[in-house]
């Protein structure tokens, strides 16, 4: 290559405006590695992400006898928790989650709640300043050791320390803890008590029935790791959970015409079911649609009478971090068998409950969308392997191993609009997804929020994309984020920073950490190794506790790519992309040829005359001038154009091809045509350069240029691409893939861009957006009423 | 004005609901008028002027971008904005025009003009939208105004601010 180019020089020909800046040294590192920000590795968490050769968790099983009183909305409950201590410690006290206590009367909820009187407080407002009056929080009846003793205990809000006798010995102990308690169920749609509506009671007053979904109901054991000790960090109503693994047998005593949806496999079916609705339920198991167990008129049957007589359900779960159920006379049953390639279960059991507020929208689609959930989360992570997993409408959003609470009630006459069916079908992914992010991927709620909503709306997105190809999302594509990215730094905060004070609309918000992961697997690395990467992470740590290093690292190390410059930008701080292609300037190669390059100069020097106003004006208004009227007034010079070929001229670059290799003479006369890109980087966030080149013919190629190209200058980067034909025009990230938040400064010439105001106006908005829009199920039917 | 790049946002309100509203203000030269688009969640939206309207002894319900969308909700959506989110451009008072509206997945676009201002050599903004049924609401403004850029992030507690160019 060195030889080609010392015989070439380039005749510069500028096209475009401004030639480019002098760089400076601007580096602020945004390759450097992610080294101080990040947890030195250790035996428990290794450097390459995976989970150390001394990796310890605590395990915690639970025996629980609880029984719901309908007519008081009360929850009576008596548990055994073996509680076992494998760390490298031992333990003088252990730490007990007590969430109800978040509507205790006395809750730091009620008390840190701010607000203010104004002119137009509402009945709603005011009751919420001054209603302290729901009965709220866990009774704790005793707190016991194995043999009946009492325990020492000590409440601190949504905390309960339980303090031992003698110290529960490192990597063997092994604590027996009995407890009992009750509450009263809360109200979910009280907003006074809105802080935790993740479980309760909903009240139907047309049939007078209560639908219960119970979350956060039992005592829980906290988690105790080696990089938190324990993760007793106040339960707000915000940040989330996390709780060691374990199993669970529980027995869930109500009244007898109830339905029970629960986390784990049913153990007394013949107890507890009719003998018609066992028949449905086991020629669901091998449906390839779903079987309906309890039928709507059933259900809404039972909803007139009223039970006196109580039965009790009795669950066993495996290996799961935490147990839910739900349970009313009001539940519409349907159940489906799922197979899942290389699953533990051969046959997963798809099921949903819900009262017929929700029909027909969860009879058509909440099993298949479980289903379907379960098929796309295996394939990017691991076989789903737990035997059942259930979605339960309850006007709700909310996860549980192997259940989840939703939402998504059609209007009283059936139809509904595309806004709750993809509302609901989005929901059910979600919550269901969340079975692998955090219930088998445990990673800590309350710390790191985005490490489960970040993947899960992820991999929902992925869901959402195997269902219908045009799905509507919301998070995931890349141009999704940029109304906000947009948003100036000041106003944001980063993924990576943790306090409930900061109001991180941030993070699991609006999906940035979800469009981040796309944008890695569609732009960044491609398919093949990010897919092959994440699944890597998933298996590591199903059944353990990660943290973001764990991530980050195994993210890099599965894939051989480095990427801390993507986690850096996107997860440690606000920037935004905004990649500006500054200036295209085309070269092209003197061919040394005099009859090419003498006639091109020939012409430039005729075209400037012919611009030149004087020269143009004299032509018209003087007949004549000196050296025309006066032949002795003429030299040599007078006739000589520097631009007319000469032997001589000839002779020399005869000369010069002779001096070329054959190489050489190739690439003179081979016409093509040099581009210099000129980039600055505006938002902060170095992304790869996706660049689609248009030619004068019409046609176009794309390039990807890797975000190494910034490695060495940040801010400003130039690069010279080669083609044979000229181009007519250059955009930047054509595809919206990078979330490039200015579509102004991507192409090249520029093109006027209007405001979406602009736009609105321009194409008729009055019109456009003025009347209601159809719901396309009504139309449909007024159509069909018309014939 | 940069151009804004269609933003897709379901109503993937898990209990971690997002009570976040982004408004985009310009101005235009041409039109010595100040141009805004908010884009708030329609479910957001309609519970509060429900809400309000219930508070005065009205039951309302807007059905919005569905055929029984209320015949009023415009002028409704208008009546809320107008008292939610206002401007004073160097001073004087702007009123505000409704230009239209568009929804798109769970969220609703809303054009509003505030004419015959001029060039703002100062820009007053009040923006408590939402913020009566949400604590945690979240009002993210972006302006291009006058070369200037900028963001302001308004809540409860703050929901006043000057931008001086």
């Amino acid at each position: 290559m060195r030889i080609i180019y010392s015989g070439l020089t380039l005749l510069l020909l500028i096209t475009g405006a401004g030639i480019a800046k002098a760089q400076s040294n601007t580096d602020q590192g945004k390759f450097r590695q992610l080294g101080v920000e990040l947890p030195t590795p250790n035996t428990y968490r290794t450097a390459s992400g995976a989970p150390g050769e001394h990796y310890w968790q605590q395990r915690a099983d639970y025996d629980i006898k609880v029984e719901i009183d309908d007519s008081k909305q009360r929850l009576y409950g008596k548990e055994t928790i073996t509680y076992h201590n494998y760390s490298p410690h031992p333990l003088s006290y252990v730490w007990v989650q007590l969430d109800q206590n978040i509507v205790h009367p006395e809750s730091d909820t009620y008390k840190t709640a701010t607000n203010k009187m104004s002119e137009r407080t509402t009945v709603t407002q005011l009751s919420m300043m001054t209603d302290t009056s729901f009965d709220g929080g866990f009774k704790i009846d005793y707190v016991r050791d194995m043999a009946g003793k009492a325990l020492p205990y000590v409440i601190n809000k949504t905390m309960m320390r339980v303090d031992l006798p003698t110290p529960l010995a490192a990597k063997t102990g092994k604590l027996t803890l009995q407890i009992g308690w009750w509450y009263n169920i809360n109200d979910r749609q009280n907003p006074v008590l809105s802080a935790d509506s993740r479980g309760g009671y909903e009240f139907f007053p047309e049939d007078g029935n209560y639908l219960y979904t119970l979350a956060q109901w039992f005592p829980r054991m906290a988690v105790y790791d080696d990089y938190n000790g324990w993760q007793h960090k106040q339960f707000l109503g915000r940040g989330e959970f996390t709780l060691p693994f374990g199993n669970y047998t529980v027995a869930i005593t109500v009244p007898a015409d109830h339905v029970v949806a629960s986390t784990g496999v049913l153990q007394n079916p013949k107890e507890v079911l009719t003998t018609e609705q066992l028949q449905r339920f086991e020629a669901s198991k091998t449906a390839t649609k779903p079987v309906v167990i309890v039928s709507q008129d059933e259900a809404t049957q039972k909803e007139k009478t009223r039970a006196t007589t109580k039965k009790t359900w009795v669950y066993k779960a495996d290996n799961v971090r935490d147990f839910a159920f739900g349970t009313s006379r009001k539940y519409i049953w349907d159940a489906m068998g799922v197979k899942i390639d290389g699953a533990p279960f051969s046959t997963v059991m798809a099921m949903s409950y819900y009262p017929k507020e929700a029909n027909p929208l969860y009879g058509q689609y909440s099993t298949e969308a479980v289903a379907h959930t379960l098929q796309v989360y295996s394939k990017h992570t691991f076989p789903y392997p737990y035997p059942v997993a259930i979605s339960v409408e309850a006007s709700n959003g909310m996860e549980y191993p192997m259940i989840c609470f939703n939402y998504g009630r059609p209007e009283k006459d059936g139809t509904y609009s595309d806004r709750i069916k993809y509302g609901m079908l989005s929901v059910v992914f979600h919550e269901v997804g969340h079975n692998f992010f955090p219930m088998i991927v445990n990673s800590d709620e309350r710390q790191w929020t985005w490490m489960d909503e970040g993947l899960n709306s992820f991999c929902q997105f992925l869901a959402e994309q195997e269902w219908q190809r045009d799905y509507p999302s919301g998070s995931g594509p890349a141009r999704t984020i940029v109304p906000y990215m947009k948003a100036d730094k000041s106003v944001q905060n980063p993924i990576m920073t943790n306090s409930e004070s900061i109001i991180q609309f941030g993070n699991n918000a609006y999906g940035k950490p979800a469009t981040a992961l796309n944008i890695l697997r569609e732009t960044v690395m491609g398919r093949q190794l990010f897919d092959f990467a994440f699944r890597e992470y998933a298996r590591r740590w199903a059944f353990k506790h990660p943290t973001p290093s764990d991530f980050f690292r195994t993210m890099e190390d599965a894939s051989g790519m480095d990427l801390d410059w993507f986690w850096r930008g996107w997860f440690y701080t606000t920037d935004n992309v905004d990649i500006s292609l500054d200036n295209v300037a085309e070269f092209r190669l003197d061919t040394k040829n005099p009859e090419v390059e003498k006639t091109i100069a020939g012409q430039k020097a005729k075209e400037l005359m012919d611009r030149d106003v004087t020269i143009q004006n004299n032509k018209r208004d003087l007949p004549t001038v000196a050296v025309e009227r006066n032949p002795a007034l003429n030299d040599f010079y007078n006739t000589y154009d520097p631009n007319d070929v000469t032997p001589a001229d000839v002779q020399r670059y005869k000369q010069y091809l002779a001096s070329l290799g054959p190489k050489e003479q190739e690439i003179l006369s081979s016409g093509k045509h040099f581009y210099q890109l000129d980039f600055s980087n505006k938002g902060g966030l170095v992304m790869p350069l996706i660049l689609r080149f248009v030619f004068e013919d019409g046609s176009s190629t794309d390039r990807r240029i890797p975000a190494e190209i910034w490695r060495y200058n940040d801010k400003e980067v130039s690069k010279v691409f080669v083609f044979d034909k000229a181009l007519a025009e250059v955009i930047l990230d054509p595809n919206e893939e990078t979330a490039d938040v200015d579509a102004g400064n991507n192409t090249f010439p520029r093109k006027t861009q209007l405001s979406r105001f602009e736009l609105f106006k321009m194409e008729g908005g009055m019109r456009r957006g003025g009347g209601p829009s159809e719901n396309p199920m009504q139309q449909a039917r007024k159509e069909e009423g018309k014939n | 004005m940069a151009f804004l790049t269609v933003a897709l946002l379901a109503v993937c309100t898990v209990v971690h609901p997002i009570h976040l509203a982004i408004t985009e203000i310009g101005y235009s030269d041409k039109e010595k008028a100040l141009q805004v688009v908010h884009k708030i969640f329609v479910d957001d939206l309609e519970l509060h002027i429900e809400q309000k309207a219930k508070s005065s002894g009205q039951e309302i319900r807007l059905h919005l971008n569905t055929p029984k969308e209320h015949p009023m909700a415009d002028a409704l959506i208008q009546a809320y904005l107008s008292e939610h989110f206002q401007v004073k451009v160097n001073g004087k008072s702007g009123n505000s025009i409704f230009v239209g509206k568009e929804y798109e997945n769970g969220a609703i676009w809303i054009y509003s003009e505030f004419p015959n201002l001029p060039r703002p050599r100062q820009l007053h903004i009040q923006d408590d939208l939402l913020v009566e049924m949400y604590d945690d609401q979240n009002n993210l403004v972006n302006l291009d105004v006058a070369g200037k850029t900028g963001s302001l992030r308004f809540r409860k507690g703050y929901t006043r601010d000057v931008i001086t160019f």
